[in-house]
């Protein structure tokens, strides 16, 4: 406020600058940061502070805030006057991304290190002979550009009839190709190494990303998505399809009784199995005897040779007793050559027919629960 | 490691290339850009503040106005997608339902994952135009004030404290104008109420070469009562808040001074591999002299 009485010639009297505080404030200048730790007036506990007090409460704050800030060095940027803020700041703050990995360093830039080889600065500019100008050293204009040239010359032993332009332009792929190899070689050197280091996995490829040479064919890729699609909890039924996709069989779940059944169903089973076992007639298949009879013949020539093989697969097979599954048996299987081996007994003894002779194959070979 | 897009996609051209640069993970980070994001449901009080939200941080902000259904406490997903796509880790989000109503969320994200985010109830909400015509310039730096014992005092105060700084301090600048100091904006603590006022400062002259601050008051003034918040895990704050390494201070060692006043400093060469300096080679300085495999002066071996 400044006394105006122009009567009296007094100074003019000007509010302090001065701020007292109870507890001195925490300032970061960088981000124009005041953290009052005064205590609030205790008297008003329950009632929110009015307007009028924390205007007048920022106020002191602001002030203390500004004196801080005026203390610092001054600049002068374009005819304004600056304060020149600290460099880093003193109330930190968290990063919005996690901190890069540090970049492995190229073929070339260990071999330059260990060398004590340093970049050599090239010129933008390079002079042209034939348009005696300066010219940008790369790119579309650039000064000494032999793809220009309309004519290449050769010394006298070389074939003039090769083409020398052409070999130019194969010159430039290759070395452009062997550039794009070399420089994929690093990437992958660098991801080799950041995965050996246990780097963070923020900043690796995707899982689903393309950039992996793991598949050595097409079909090996088909059959991992398969797989994937398969292992959901619906079994890929409601797997969404890729255009031109081959679907496989998906969808179909395998069904597995509760734990727990109760007694009678449990009794019930059994009995269902046994009796499934005793009725049911085997499927003959004519095609296969031959192949059976081979079979056979070279099983009895094996077990010839150990004795013991007869006893054991019987054995084994008297332990069996599975829960009513009928497994589709090959013509290789054990029990399968015995069950053979009782038709051949059967046919060799005449007996009328293959269907006549089941009775007693069902009743001598098969799979009986109780031997 | 070679930029890519979000689906994998290798840019194809330069500007796409620095473009994806620049949202990639940095050193020296960007400024923080904003989301002002409306919710299922808003009512007039929550669209002010979000339209005030975001012209307080434009250019870094953006506003998405349309209304987006989203239960923060429950589902991320959809938030972390918009993040994402903005490129924008500080987000203000207002639904207004009729359990919780003028319901405002301030959070921020570290890696797209939302890192702190607060809820809370706007009781008091007295809009800028009721103050008078003073209006702050458009993406000026405010002061910040942060007032409240329990600011310092109560860990999950402190969070919601740094959280409002990283929300309304503006760009990271080297130097600011004195006469450009204009806006301040102050937070004050009360027993789970958070009073936001903002003020404009005008410099008198004063005795000192410091001038005499007075402030008057602009701005909304926003009564928020505090409700849910979800907090990261210290190790998750811890690994948000490192600094590289680049950035980080080294202490200089090995550097003493004389009694004269020389510095005195301690240089470790490291270890020398002799055998693989680049040096001029001279056949002279050569180790093993080359032997002619024939000739008069050959020495014949064996017998």
């Amino acid at each position: 406020m400044v006394d105006a009485a122009p009567a009296a010639k007094t100074k003019p009297v000007y509010k302090s600058t001065e701020v007292n505080k109870v507890v001195e404030p925490f300032v970061d200048e960088y981000n124009l940061l005041l953290i009052d730790r005064d205590p609030n007036d205790g008297s008003k506990a329950d009632k929110l502070p009015s307007s009028d007090v924390l205007l007048q409460r920022a106020r002191d704050n602001t002030q203390y805030l500004f004196n801080k800030i005026w203390q610092l060095k001054r600049k002068i940027i374009k005819d304004a006057v600056c304060a020149e803020l600290p460099a880093k700041e003193l109330y930190r703050l968290p990063r919005e991304k996690p901190i890069p990995p540090p970049k492995e360093a190229t073929k070339w830039e260990r071999f330059a290190k260990e060398k004590g080889i340093k970049k050599q600065p090239k010129s933008k500019k390079v002079f042209d002979e034939t348009t005696e100008t300066w010219k940008p050293s790369y790119g579309y204009r650039r000064g000494n550009d032999d793809t220009k040239d309309w004519m290449i010359e050769i010394p006298r032993q070389k074939d003039p009839y090769r083409d020398y332009f052409g070999e130019r332009i194969e010159a430039k792929k290759e070395r452009t190709n062997r550039n794009e190899y070399q420089q994929m070689k690093n990437q992958m050197h660098a991801i080799k190494s950041n995965q050996r280091s246990g780097g963070d996995s923020v900043n690796d490829i995707p899982l689903g990303v393309g950039g992996r040479a793991d598949f050595s064919s097409k079909k090996e890729l088909t059959d991992k998505i398969h797989k994937a699609k398969l292992s959901t909890a619906s079994a890929g039924k409601f797997q969404p399809d890729i255009k031109g996709e081959l679907k496989p069989k998906l969808g179909v779940k395998r069904k597995f009784e509760p734990n727990e059944h109760n007694f009678k169903d449990e009794k019930d089973r059994q009995l269902n199995i046994l009796k499934n076992l005793s009725t049911k007639k085997p499927k003959l298949d004519e095609n296969r005897f031959g192949a059976a009879e081979h079979a056979i013949n070279k099983a009895a020539a094996e077990d010839n040779d150990d004795g013991e093989g007869e006893k054991s697969s019987a054995k084994g097979k008297g332990k069996r007793g599975d829960m009513g599954k009928k497994r589709p048996m090959g013509a290789r299987g054990k029990s399968n050559v015995h069950r053979q081996q009782h038709y051949q007994k059967a046919l060799k003894s005449g007996k009328p027919g293959k269907r006549g002779g089941s009775s007693s194959a069902g009743g001598g070979g098969g799979k009986k629960g109780k031997r | 490691m070679a930029i890519m897009a979000a689906n994998g996609a290798k840019p194809k051209t330069r500007k796409g290339k620095r473009f994806l640069e620049n949202r990639a993970s940095k050193i020296h980070e960007n400024d923080k850009r904003c989301l002002a994001i409306h919710g299922g449901k808003t009512s007039p009080i929550l669209n002010e503040v979000l339209e005030y939200l975001y012209l307080l941080k434009k250019p870094l902000s953006q506003h998405l106005k349309r209304h987006n259904v989203m239960h923060l406490f429950e589902d991320e997903t959809l938030l972390e997608r918009f993040s994402g796509k903005f490129d924008a880790s500080l987000f203000a989000f207002g639904s207004h339902q009729k359990k919780r109503p003028n319901t405002l969320i301030f959070g921020r994200m570290f890696d797209q994952h939302i890192l702190d985010m607060f809820e809370m109830r706007i009781t008091n909400y007295i809009p800028a135009m009721k103050f008078g015509t003073f209006a702050p310039t458009l993406g000026s730096k405010p002061c910040i004030l942060l007032q409240g014992t329990l600011f310092e005092s109560d860990d999950e105060m402190k969070r919601l404290g740094n959280l409002m700084v990283d929300w309304f301090r503006g760009i990271k600048v080297p130097n600011i104008r004195l006469q450009g100091l204009e806006t301040v904006i102050s937070l004050t603590i009360v027993e789970g109420v958070l009073l936001f006022r903002v003020y404009r400062t005008q410099l008198k002259k004063s005795a000192s070469k410091t001038p005499r601050v007075e402030l008057v008051e602009i701005g909304p003034s926003i009564d928020f009562v505090l409700d849910r918040k979800k907090i990261a895990s210290d190790s998750l704050y811890k690994s948000a808040m490192r600094v590289p390494d680049e950035l980080r201070v080294k202490p200089r060692k090995n550097v003493s001074q004389d009694v004269f006043g020389t510095q005195k400093a301690r240089i470790h060469l490291g270890r020398q591999e002799i055998g693989r300096i680049q040096t001029r080679k001279t056949p002279a300085l050569r180790k093993a002299p080359r032997r002619a495999t024939s000739g008069a002066n050959s020495i014949p071996l064996g017998e």
